[in-house]
């Protein structure tokens, strides 16, 4: 009976973070696959959109609309790492790691303290809650309905003539400027999108929790990324709506996987150097492979 | 139709003398309506590079380009694909691997127009797209869901061509577009080159390393040598041309002869 009943908190834990953290795999997802950049940003917007969101609903705002500026933050945070990439030609790795940096700062100034806590103001999770008498599954609810739409709106974007010169800017710009698409302007706006949904989700993860502090943003891409490539294995990728629901879903499954090691005794501590390491083999599969398949005795057929 | 007046371009400019490149040398050409010009020369001749410069995908150092009295000198790349369609000798650089068929149809048929929040997909650019493809008989009108990673190198080949001249550019682009292919398929892509250029009426610039397809193709001949046009040659006098007396102008320019040149003697 308690293992049932702790396997059930675990799938209900992993389902609740998973949902809110597959809205921050999807923008990883549209930096790094769509993209084909790794964006440091992400680190820092996460916290942004966390620390914006509460910090306005502390000064009266309506918590959607804490939502969307929240978004709106993490937009202009992208939109400044793809300047600084395209326009003034710096590498993309930097320019990330140059927005996360001043982020930081910015992040500081906007909750005026470390951290932020909510009283009983009201949240996006507090209006299903008055409707359904459990506080897992309203919390889930709501962020579901979250991520349906984010899907919703991204299925339709990428397929509209803007998206589709987006994902041939990520594959290969030679071929994107041949066909007349403006591939500073693609990248810029790709990575604005990648991190208002990065930013969305701080956001959510603090009006969930009513909390935010600084280091809510740490391991944000390991943590993407690793949803992206389990969702991939797992799920496929043979279309490109496939593709973004394997990694939500892919989301969902990390979040399973991590509360299953913690229920099996991994020391919360320990799990950054565990989520680094898993995501370094799973980076160097490819690698890996190519080796053993290399050093294998060939197979010797017998006539018999 | 296309001007290049004065064009130089010049590679590693700020480095020593003797390392300074002069790629085009002061290059002047005037290309008519509907011309098929196919281009030879040397390795570093400066072929590529004059493509390039006409495309945009390199600045002017000196001199300008006039596409049907616009001057784009000045214009960004993928501004000027607003005139210009272009195939590159790479197969894996003219299309995007991971979109489908249809995707990179999508893409290339809107190169001339600003791109919008319009759904891309519609059943009379699929029809269309189909038509065209079932022209290119290879069977891709039945592939159009499949990634364009998974074709060959020739089917992708064909794709770009089809992609470049979908949306009937002023100016077609030809950069050894068949030199990646082996000769059968090679032969292919050209022959239907050849057919969508005719039809169209498109006026065309094909590199070319193979001196049989620059006599073969075409009604105008250029050769480069040392980023300088050497020879141009056009009309009734182009036909009667031979491959002797083309190796006659190499060795006139000083060519040396490369031995990609050679096997496609």
């Amino acid at each position: 009976m308690d293992i049932i009943e702790s396997i059930f908190f675990i799938l209900q834990d992993g389902l609740e973070l998973g949902l809110i953290w597959s809205i921050m795999a999807l923008g990883i997802f549209i930096s790094y696959r769509a993209l084909e950049t790794a964006d440091l940003t992400a680190e820092g917007a996460v916290t942004l959109g966390s620390s914006i969101t509460l910090s306005l609903i502390l000064k009266g705002m309506s918590a959607p609309l804490a939502l969307l500026i929240a978004l709106l933050g993490g937009f202009i945070a992208g939109a400044i790492t793809g300047i600084l990439h395209t326009k003034l030609k710096i590498p993309a790795i930097l320019s990330g790691i140059i927005t996360m940096t001043g982020l930081y700062s910015i992040n500081l100034r906007v909750m005026g303290k470390a951290s932020l806590y909510l009283g009983d103001e009201i949240t996006v999770y507090s209006y299903l809650r008055e409707i359904i008498n459990s506080s897992a599954a309203s919390k889930i609810m709501t962020t579901l309905l979250v991520v349906v739409i984010i899907f919703f709106i991204l299925y339709w974007f990428f397929g509209t003539e803007i998206g589709m010169s987006l994902r041939a800017t990520g594959m290969n710009q030679k071929m994107a400027r041949a066909q007349g698409i403006n591939t500073h302007f693609m990248i810029i706006l790709g990575l604005a999108i990648s991190n208002a949904l990065i930013a969305l989700s701080g956001a959510l993860s603090a009006q969930s929790n009513r909390t935010a502090n600084m280091d809510i943003g740490k391991g944000t891409i390991v943590i993407g990324l690793a949803s992206i490539i389990i969702g991939e294995v797992i799920f496929g990728k043979k279309s490109f709506k496939n593709w973004l629901i394997a990694v939500i879903l892919g989301s969902i499954v990390f979040q399973i996987i991590v509360g299953i090691a913690i229920a099996l005794g991994l020391n919360p501590n320990d799990l950054k150097l565990v989520q680094a390491i898993l995501i370094a083999f799973i980076l160097a599969l490819p690698v890996i492979k190519k080796t053993k398949a290399k050093y294998k005795k060939p197979e010797v057929k017998l006539n018999a | 139709m296309l001007k290049v007046n004065n064009v130089t371009k010049i590679f590693n400019k700020s480095l020593n003398e003797e390392d300074i490149k002069v790629a085009l040398d002061n290059v002047s050409l005037n290309v008519n309506d509907g011309d098929f010009i196919t281009v030879i020369g040397g390795n570093g001749s400066g072929k590529s590079t004059l493509l390039n410069v006409i495309s945009g995908a390199l600045d002017v150092d000196e001199g300008s380009i006039i596409i049907d009295d616009v001057n784009v000198t000045k214009l960004l790349e993928h501004r000027r694909a607003t005139y210009i369609g272009i195939v590159f000798q790479d197969p894996l650089q003219g299309t995007a691997a991971n979109m489908s068929v249809i995707e990179n149809l999508l893409v290339a048929s809107r190169r001339a127009k600003a791109k919008t929040l319009k759904w891309g997909f519609n059943k009379k650019d699929t029809e269309e797209f189909k038509e065209k493809l079932k022209e290119l008989n290879l069977g891709l009108e039945n592939r159009l869901n499949q990634k364009v990673g998974l074709l060959s190198g020739g089917q992708r080949q064909a794709l770009t061509l089809l992609m470049a001249t979908l949306d009937k550019p002023k100016l077609l682009l030809l950069d050894e577009h068949t030199a990646a292919l082996d000769p059968k398929t090679s032969k292919t892509v050209l022959e239907l080159t050849e057919k969508i250029v005719t039809t169209n009426n498109l006026t065309t610039i094909m590199i070319t390393h193979n001196m049989r397809d620059a006599l073969r193709y075409g009604n105008r001949l250029l050769m480069l040598s040392e980023g300088k046009i050497v020879f141009d040659v056009a009309g009734e006098e182009k036909k009667k041309l031979s491959i002797e007396d083309l190796l006659k102008k190499f060795d006139e320019a000083n060519i040396e002869l490369t031995d990609q040149m050679i096997l496609n003697k």
